[in-house]
């Protein structure tokens, strides 16, 4: 696979993306390495873009059953920029802040965009969850009801974002586990 | 067209967006807002939490009901944008065309007034693109500036301040870059939460834990007991075979590692240098050790209690966890597949548990269930006490045995049989689930490990109880059985391997007062355990088959250590130091009366001493009276009261919220449906001229807006009656 132009990250950029990411230096350097390789040559590191087919092919995400949801939310016309990689990493990074997971675990969890997760969401992350062939009908509807009769605070049969961060916000489990580590140093 | 009398002005007031953070910004969404324009034209701001009333309903009906909704807020929404584009044509500056710029606004207004560090932190925490967020604070930088520009004099002042904490942060931020690098077992764990979750996870990060507690007594045990015996060593005499690094008897007894060996003289080096009471230091070492024992494990306690146990009772939460709380961290394909199996055995089990909870049982079969349970628990108990019977009369067959025969070997029998049975009877234990059977499958896991944790605590305290009452205490029996109980089993099952872990630390605090190096063997036993059980997990790849709710499990693991663990130890050895006579011919202590006698002889020459009679008054008023401690517990009772009562306000506050949560989204469906209503009307009365009004609103110059109507649907006139009172 051929590389960008080997032009190494000046120090003011370091700085700037320490200062609006939760990534460490360490991590920001090994995002930009990984970048490196898998753009396409002769690029400048700020203009080079990834297919999401190749952000959803890195290690860290190829078994994950969102990929595809993650990549949509995170890339802006199709493509990543490294800011948008840069981006991703840091919401999954353990550093970042509930508020700022939350809300992208929401973007991610709504198939559909329509700013709620409504029935239809709740199905397709079950089946995704399971991965099961054998999921009967009735056992995905008395799930979904489940889920909605124990998160819908005013019963309008979707979640919205507050009840869905009512539902997280204090939950150490979620927090442990929307994390993803993008970079193999 | 309504008439002009009736003015519904439906303004509906939405929840702030707090600290700036905008919510589902894609175009084809519904905004909570709070949009008033001039009093003349009053728009209704989108609505984004619809009520269906009856939460009863079958899905058809909700789905319709749903549709509705949706379709209202859709036409809403087009409504809306036609509006605002009208309104623009006609040369009016909306705030809703560019609500966009007015959150910017909101956002930058807050941001200014900051600190430069929350600055940063506020900015790190917008759902925004890299670009905007350095727009932003390019913007506000800017801002900044204009404003104090103006204040000249202090512009120097304010620069140094600010390159000083610049520097500051970068220095803080590369200070936990290096420990982080140097943080034990980083990679490891980073491979092993990949590969199996961060349930496994947990184990190895309480092991990591323990270690470190280990650690730190080793270190302070070692700068201020041993190294200063090591200046007053006495040669060994004692041979050295290979037996002893099982059973620490022979050579070792005569080394720092037993309590014997330590002298009881003050040392002094040298006639001018500074004395050293062995007795003292020993005694305070190690109650500074335990003491910050207590205060760590306080404290996490409560760190974890506030994290993981809000309101459980009130939002369970159970299912909703399961489905949204997927572990992104693995990354391997055969632990997703197993991980959603094992997701889609919880999934059904749960769903089973909240079906049953509605199932009643006939009073036959509830009798019956119940004589299970009492015979259940009655054969377990049984069982431990036979085996707590067995191992006292052991012990003492033991010690008569050894006063005639010195077969160094012979000393493990004890260790050897307290470990089989550690091992043999919980797997008798996990038998009785074939005759048990429960509701919830979850409850089996938790009283199959009461009933360990009874097993091996009555063990321990039975072992306590025979050690105190004979004087002849050494720490052999402790290594010996540490030794052995470390070779546990080779699957990997998180809740018997973290027993393991407790039962061993239990064990070395017990021992630390008479073996002080104790710390040092259980750091090297620790080292070793992670790495058999790493390598154990990678060959086998068992991960636990049973689900596990990792937060919760540490929770109570950590109240374990604490509870009958570590209290335990304070009590066994605050019995030692108060009522035991210390042996006569070893040990710091010896030929005192009791080892407290040491204190009380230094209050004695405290005393004597013009500059320390504070300590003593503090030794006799405080530490020693009865009514200070009085005082004390009665506050803290007070205080605690007093929390209590306000935890009881906050849980009736949530309560009454819910409720007025769900009344309002009643409220707004109940609007919606009399607006569509209303809508229908319109359409069925005026087809014709409201073709004519949007082509009106595109195409005129606005005079009079208070007049226009500025949205098909949206102005309502009449009179507000029914309306939402709160709204």
């Amino acid at each position: 696979m051929g590389q960008c132009l080997r032009y190494q990250m000046h120090w003011e950029d370091l700085e700037e993306y320490q200062a609006l990411t939760f990534l460490t230096r360490n991590e920001i350097l090994c995002i930009h390495d990984t970048f490196l390789k898998l753009c396409p040559p002769g690029k400048y590191y700020k203009e080079a873009t990834l297919t999401m087919d190749q952000v959803s092919s890195l290690p860290a995400l190829r078994v994950n059953p969102f990929r595809d949801r993650i990549c949509r939310v995170f890339s802006h016309k199709g493509v990543f920029s490294f800011e948008d990689v840069l981006g991703m990493a840091s919401v999954f990074s353990e550093q970042a802040c509930p508020s700022l997971k939350i809300e992208y675990a929401f973007r991610i969890y709504d198939f559909n965009e329509n700013g709620f997760i409504d029935e239809e969401d709740l199905q397709r992350i079950i089946l995704r969850l399971l991965n099961s062939d054998d999921m009967s009908e009735d056992l995905l509807m008395d799930l979904t009801n489940h889920v909605l009769s124990e998160s819908d605070l005013d019963n309008d049969n979707m979640l919205s974002f507050s009840e869905f961060e009512h539902a997280m916000a204090k939950s150490p489990d979620f927090m442990n586990s929307f994390r993803i580590h993008f970079w193999g140093c | 067209m309504l008439s002009d009398d009736h003015v519904n002005e439906i303004i509906i007031d939405v929840d702030n967006v707090s600290s700036g953070v905008q919510s589902h910004p894609s175009s084809n969404q519904i905004f909570q807002e709070k949009v008033l324009l001039d009093s003349s034209i009053n728009m209704v701001s989108s609505i984004s939490d619809i009520d269906v009333v009856d939460s009863q309903t079958v899905s058809k009906r909700n789905d319709q009901k749903g549709n509705q909704v949706l379709q209202f807020s859709t036409s809403l929404n087009e409504s809306m944008s036609q509006t605002l584009h009208s309104l623009e044509c006609m040369g009016i500056d909306t705030p809703g065309s560019s609500h966009e710029t007015v959150q910017g606004q909101k956002l930058i207004a807050s941001l200014i007034p900051m600190t430069s560090r929350d600055r940063i932190k506020a900015i790190r925490n917008q759902p925004r693109t890299m670009e905007e967020k350095r727009n932003l604070r390019k913007i506000v930088d800017k801002e900044k500036s204009k404003q104090t520009h103006r204040i000249l004099q202090l512009n120097c002042c304010v620069q140094c301040l600010n390159s000083i904490s610049r520097a500051y942060r970068r220095s803080k931020n590369s200070l936990s870059e290096i420990l982080n690098s140097i943080s034990l077992w980083q990679k490891t764990l980073k491979i092993i939460g990949g590969k199996f979750g961060t349930s496994v996870l947990s184990y190895f990060n309480f092991l990591r834990w323990l270690l470190k507690f280990n650690i730190f007594s080793f270190i302070v045990n070692f700068s201020f007991i041993i190294i200063p015996q090591f200046t007053v060593a006495e040669k060994n005499t004692l041979q050295f075979t290979g037996l002893e690094l099982f059973t620490g008897v022979g050579y070792f007894r005569d080394t720092v590692m037993y309590y014997g060996f330590y002298t009881n003289s003050t040392i002094q080096h040298g006639n001018s240098g500074a004395s050293y009471n062995m007795q003292l230091a020993y005694i305070f070492t190690i109650g500074a050790c335990l003491t910050t024992c207590f205060f760590s494990l306080l404290f996490s306690m409560a760190k974890y209690f506030r994290d993981n146990f809000i309101n459980p009772h009130i939002y369970s939460g159970g299912i909703t966890k399961l489905i949204f709380c997927w572990d992104f961290t693995v990354t391997h394909e055969k632990a997703v597949k197993l991980k959603q199996k094992n997701l889609s055995t919880e999934i059904r089990e749960n769903l089973s548990e909240l079906r049953q909870e509605n199932a009643k049982l006939t009073f036959n079969q509830q009798l019956t269930r119940f004589s299970t349970y009492v015979m259940a628990w009655v054969v377990s108990t049984g069982v431990a006490i036979a085996c707590c019977a067995a191992v006292y009369y052991l012990a003492e067959y033991n010690l008569e045995f050894l006063k005639t025969h010195s077969n160094p070997g012979a000393v493990l029998l004890l260790p050897f049989v307290v470990s089989c049975i550690n091992l043999a009877v919980p797997c008798f234990y996990s038998m009785f689930r074939l005759v048990e059977r429960y509701e919830m499958p979850r409850h089996e896991v938790y009283i199959l490990l009461i009933r360990n944790i009874l097993l091996k605590i009555t063990i321990v305290g039975i072992l306590c109880y025979y050690w105190l009452n004979n004087v002849a205490l050494s720490g052999e029996e402790i290594i010996g059985m540490q030794l052995i109980t470390s070779l546990g089993l080779p699957e990997f099952d998180i809740a018997r391997n973290v027993l393991e872990l407790i039962y061993a630390q239990t064990l070395v605090w017990i021992g630390i007062f008479f073996c002080p190096l104790l710390p040092l063997i259980q750091m090297i036993m620790l080292f070793i355990m992670f790495y058999t059980k790493n390598i154990s997990l990678m060959m086998n790849f068992q991960p636990p088959s049973k689900a596990w709710r990792a937060s919760q499990m540490m929770t109570f693991f950590i109240l374990l250590l604490f509870f009958p663990s570590f209290t335990g130890v304070l009590c066994t050895l605050a019995i030692t130091i108060w009522r035991l006579k210390p042996s006569a011919d070893c040990g710091p202590f010896r030929g005192l009366p009791f080892f407290i006698h040491s204190i009380y002889s230094w209050i004695d020459t405290l005393s004597t001493r013009p500059g320390y009679l504070w300590v003593v008054w503090i030794y006799r008023n405080l530490i020693g009276s009865v009514h200070f401690f009085f005082i004390l517990t009665l506050i803290v009772l007070i205080i605690t009261y007093l929390y209590w009562q306000i935890t009881e306000g906050r849980k009736i506050m949530i309560r009454l919220l819910h409720e007025q949560i769900i009344n309002e989204g009643k409220d707004k469906m109940f609007l919606i449906e009399k607006l569509i209503k209303l809508q229908d009307m319109e359409k069925k009365a005026n087809p014709s001229s409201l073709v004519l009004e949007r082509r009106e609103v595109e195409q005129q110059d606005a005079l009079h807006l208070g007049e226009r109507d500025s949205s098909l649907d949206l102005r309502f006139r009449r009179s507000v009656q029914e309306g939402n009172p709160r709204a």
